[in-house]
């Protein structure tokens, strides 16, 4: 019998700065205050902190202890997924802090997605961003053809999907619609104040087809942080523990070029999601809510197929009349998502959930929040999950 | 002046990325094939998924395929494609097995469907020769 990482580690602590859209600060002093916050949420100094799991091209375990003051880092390690890369990272600091490798483990990541990645005369200057190693693919293959934006190589798995299972706009405009309203209650949310029904999202102007304006997540400037203790140590700590009970990851076969795929539709979750819910112990429809990645809303329907919430082409049907939405049977993003809250690749829906977890969701709280879900989409297609419970 | 085409040529850094727009300069579309077991394949790759064979050469296709799945590009700010928009890029079948994204000519954006016929036409652009795809 192997042995099972399920309920062995616990979220114990949060934190994040505010979402801006356009800033002076360095997305490194951000993460930093994140982290800060994230720490002294669960009621740990920084020196209590020995295992660092920094974000994909930008900043180095070394400089985050470093900065943080931590004098003895005895783990440490990056997933390189894309904004699958934080929800996915929850299983590797689960695995080290079970298995005693490290006590608490620091998750961070932040940027300035709005003032730094395009050209803004404005911006304050930041050092670039290293080599993530799918961008030569991306510059040799789609962008000779001027398709390198996320929006539009999303958009060959959306019009297959579109095509083969006549999925209406409609669908993709319940993901924004549940998305829009939630974030309505949200202080943090970058759209609140800023209601945009059904009628707008389909009048809203196309991006590429089938993608519109509101199928697009939200440019931040913004960080988030989490820190990850052993279940027994969890218990001692300042706030209730979220318990992780499932962790999967996945990747779609080629993950570096879409266009090779034999089937466009299988994704990361397709192979991560049952491999969580397996080591969880329960079925997708046993959870309360849904924290999905939301990049785009198209994204959104192939991940709940993934997840097994529904079958295959379904998902239009999943989301009718409300059931994503936070008076149905399955919330969706009860932030507001990537789409409404802010964009800090998935951070926003690890805190969300645990938030929600700990019946400290202000606004935002569900009635009942036992057990919830948080995924991660990334690249060109990977897939992360956690199962979460109180 | 050739017809302007939403196409531009790679400089890339990748000895074997380039290698494959390379030898497009003379109007054919060559794809690697494994000299093992006889597969097509792209993006190029140092082995066979398929073998595990590292021999292999570059293979002329006859240049016929489906669309697998397509996107209509409404918005781009980058030049060439800025001026260019709406357009289409597919990803093409083609009927060697082997699938690649490629831009459409010759299309009106609507009528595009999937597993239409297509076949390969290599065009001029900025920097040297690509292949397209234009209705069979
Ligand atoms: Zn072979």
């Amino acid at each position: 019998m192997p042995l099972s990482l399920k309920d062995q580690a616990a979220i114990v602590g949060i934190g994040e700065t505010d979402y801006m859209r356009g800033t002076k600060r360095t997305a490194m002093d951000q993460m930093l205050e994140a982290a800060q916050k994230a720490i002294a949420d669960a009621g740990l100094e920084p020196q209590d902190i020995d295992g660092i799991i920094p974000p994909p091209m930008y900043t180095i375990a070394e400089e985050v202890a470093a900065n943080l003051g931590i004098d003895d880092v005895s783990f440490s390690t990056t997933m390189h997924m894309g904004g699958a890369s934080p929800t996915a990272a929850i299983g590797a600091a689960a695995l080290a802090v079970a298995t005693g490798m490290a006590r608490h483990v620091l998750i961070v990541l932040g940027w300035n997605g709005f003032s730094a990645i395009r050209p803004r005369p404005d911006a304050a200057p930041d050092r670039p961003w290293g080599i993530q190693t799918l961008m030569p693919m991306v510059q040799d293959f789609y962008l000779p053809y001027g398709a390198f934006m996320p929006v539009q190589m999303y958009s060959w798995l959306a019009m297959r999907y579109v095509k083969l299972y006549g999925v209406p706009p409609e669908a993709a405009g319940a993901v924004w619609v549940a998305c829009n309203k939630h974030a309505q209650l949200n202080e943090r949310a970058l759209m609140k104040g800023k209601v945009v029904d059904m009628a707008a999202y389909l009048n809203a102007r196309p991006l590429s087809d089938p993608m519109r304006r509101y199928d697009a997540c939200l440019e931040t400037d913004g960080a988030c942080a989490v820190v990850i203790s052993s279940a027994e140590r969890a218990r001692d700590l300042a706030k209730p523990p979220v318990y992780i009970m499932g962790v999967g990851q996945g990747r779609p076969n080629p993950g570096d070029d879409i266009a090779a795929r034999k089937d466009l539709l299988h994704i990361g979750l397709t192979h991560g999601a049952p491999r969580a819910f397996a080591m969880a112990g329960i079925a997708p429809h046993d959870v309360d809510f849904l924290q999905i990645y939301d990049c785009f809303t198209y994204v959104v329907l192939l991940q709940m197929e993934a997840l097994g919430l529904c079958a295959r082409g379904e998902a239009q049907d999943f989301v009718k009349d409300g059931a994503i939405e936070r008076t149905g049977r399955y919330p969706l993003n009860t932030h507001g998502g990537l789409l409404c809250e802010a964009h800090v690749w998935g951070m926003g829906h690890i805190l969300e959930a645990t938030r929600q977890l700990r019946g400290a969701a202000g606004a935002t709280q569900l009635a009942r929040a036992e057990v919830g879900l948080v995924t991660g989409w990334g690249d060109m297609g990977d897939g992360s999950i956690a199962i979460l419970r109180r | 002046m050739s017809e302007i085409v939403p196409g531009l040529y790679p400089s890339s850094s990748d000895p074997l990325n380039r290698a494959f727009w390379e030898q497009c300069q003379d109007g054919v579309l060559r794809l690697q094939r494994c000299d093992a077991c006889g597969l097509f394949r792209h993006i190029p790759r140092t082995t066979c998924p398929s073998c595990g064979s590292h021999a292999w050469n570059w293979t002329p296709v006859c240049g016929d395929g489906t669309v697998f799945s397509y996107t209509v590009i409404r918005e781009n700010y980058m030049p060439p494609f800025q001026g260019l928009v709406p357009y289409v890029v597919a990803v093409v079948k083609l009927t060697e097995g082997a699938q690649l994204a490629a831009a459409l000519l010759d299309v009106v954006p609507e009528q595009v469907t999937l597993d239409m016929p297509v076949k390969v036409v290599v065009r001029d652009v900025q920097g040297g020769k690509i292949p397209f795809f234009i209705p069979a």
